[in-house]
């Protein structure tokens, strides 16, 4: 179950107590060279780096029963993206399956990252969420994931094949660091429940 | 750029009407509020060093990451979802029947202040926008975090001219964002949606005052 919307987010360089007219002078310096790359982006052999068929392609390949849950679950892989509101609103299943054992996992977003003074990343919002045959999870973690990226590049734009082929390898880093958080909530969640028992 | 709702076509009322029969027809139209969501979403976490170079190296990170969940959490669907929950009528005092156009595609940031005409091509004779300009993350290293957001409410005349204008931030502090790395964030991010709420809400609080406050319109000429 793949969802992706794209976003470029860049981190001021400077903050704090600098005056007014010089963040506002870098913030819309930061705008026009963001809107001068996607313009590139969009002119360029690949103009969606990480499409959401491109995300699904790299949830294929990977061994997701054993990253969440085991052998008990069978997966399936929805190619078409959930809408931001229903991932938020929708309480219950987002697909209508029946079956007494069932989780989702949801892609929220995908966004490449420039940072000062840290360079580029990939970051991936995940949801996860665990029904017991119940018409609501009952059990839901979320978080970032995030892999640093070398040479996939948005300003200058880097898009050839060995860029395009990090971004999907820096997804499928972010998917297994998901598992380990996941994995990390699931006892930290067992833990306090014991010592509250 | 979408709306969800089609704009009342004024374009029916034809030259062969007579202009009372005009004024007593766009007196009965509903009066529209148009609705934008911000464009822009912004980060600063300030430690003891109080802001500058250094400051801004260390926390640039942190800065990505919270603008990303702020990008997450309060993109356009979420906030035009957030702003519809509230009671708009009576926040903002709109005439009973006011219909609310939301408009996805958030406007320039650039161009908030500079244009003074109507954001959309909606002729309504009782017609008025509110657009959401700024979403604003901030720690300070005394004051805490806190999510400020900047609203501007633009109230027209019938001359296609700003009536009446508010514009002002709306800021509460949060306890839950931002996550720390590894952990559950969704109860943080739902509490970006919750925060916006109360922004507006106070935001409203003190549009209402202006709204008291302002001059009473000039009585027509009679002639």
């Amino acid at each position: 179950m793949t969802s992706i919307r794209q976003r470029a987010s860049e981190s001021n360089r400077m903050t704090g107590l600098l005056p007014e007219l010089i963040q506002r002078a870098q913030q819309q310096a930061a705008e026009r060279a963001d809107a001068q790359a996607d313009a590139r982006l969009a002119q360029s052999a690949a103009p969606e780096p990480l499409s959401t068929a491109r995300q699904t392609e790299v949830l294929h390949a990977l061994p997701l029963s054993d990253l969440f849950g085991g052998s008990d679950y069978r997966t399936v892989i929805h190619n078409e993206p959930l809408e931001s509101r229903a991932i938020r609103a929708v309480k219950s299943r987002y697909s209508a399956a029946t079956t007494a054992c069932y989780a989702e996992l949801v892609l929220v977003d995908v966004v490449y990252s420039r940072e000062y003074a840290r360079g580029r990343n990939l970051k991936t919002l995940f949801r996860y969420r665990q029904f017991n045959g119940a018409a609501e999870p009952y059990y839901s973690f979320g978080t970032w994931a995030q892999t640093k990226l070398e040479i996939f590049s948005f300003d200058p734009l880097r898009a050839d094949e060995a860029a395009l082929n990090e971004l999907a390898s820096a997804l499928r880093s972010n998917v297994v660091l998901f598992s380990e958080y996941l994995e990390r909530g699931r006892q930290s969640t067992a833990t306090n429940n014991g010592k509250s028992e | 750029m979408k709306t969800f709702i089609s704009r009342i076509a004024l374009a029916a009322f034809g030259a062969a009407l007579c202009t009372s029969t005009a004024a007593v027809a766009q007196e009965a139209a509903p009066c529209e509020l148009h609705i934008w969501p911000a464009e822009r979403m912004n980060s600063v976490t300030t430690g003891l060093l109080g802001g500058g170079l250094l400051d801004a190296a260390i926390h640039s990170g942190r800065d990505a990451s919270n603008k990303a969940s702020l990008a997450s959490a309060l993109d356009s669907p979420s906030q035009l979802e957030a702003l519809e929950s509230v009671n708009l009528q009576e926040l903002l005092q709109l005439k009973p029947g006011t219909v609310l156009v939301k408009h996805e595609t958030p406007l320039e940031r650039k161009t908030m202040n500079k244009v003074k005409t109507r954001r959309s091509d909606s002729t309504a004779a009782c017609y008025s926008e509110l657009i959401v300009a700024d979403v604003f993350y901030q720690k300070a290293a005394i004051y805490g975090r806190s999510l400020r957001t900047l609203f501007m409410l633009r109230e027209f005349d019938s001359a296609q001219k700003i009536a009446f204008e508010y514009k002002a931030w709306g800021g509460n502090g949060l306890k839950l964002f931002p996550p720390k790395e590894g952990e559950d964030s969704i109860a943080a991010l739902d509490e970006l949606v919750t925060v916006f709420k109360k922004n507006f809400e106070e935001y409203a609080a003190n549009a209402r005052k202006a709204i008291a406050a302002r001059p009473a319109p000039k009585a027509k000429a009679k002639g």
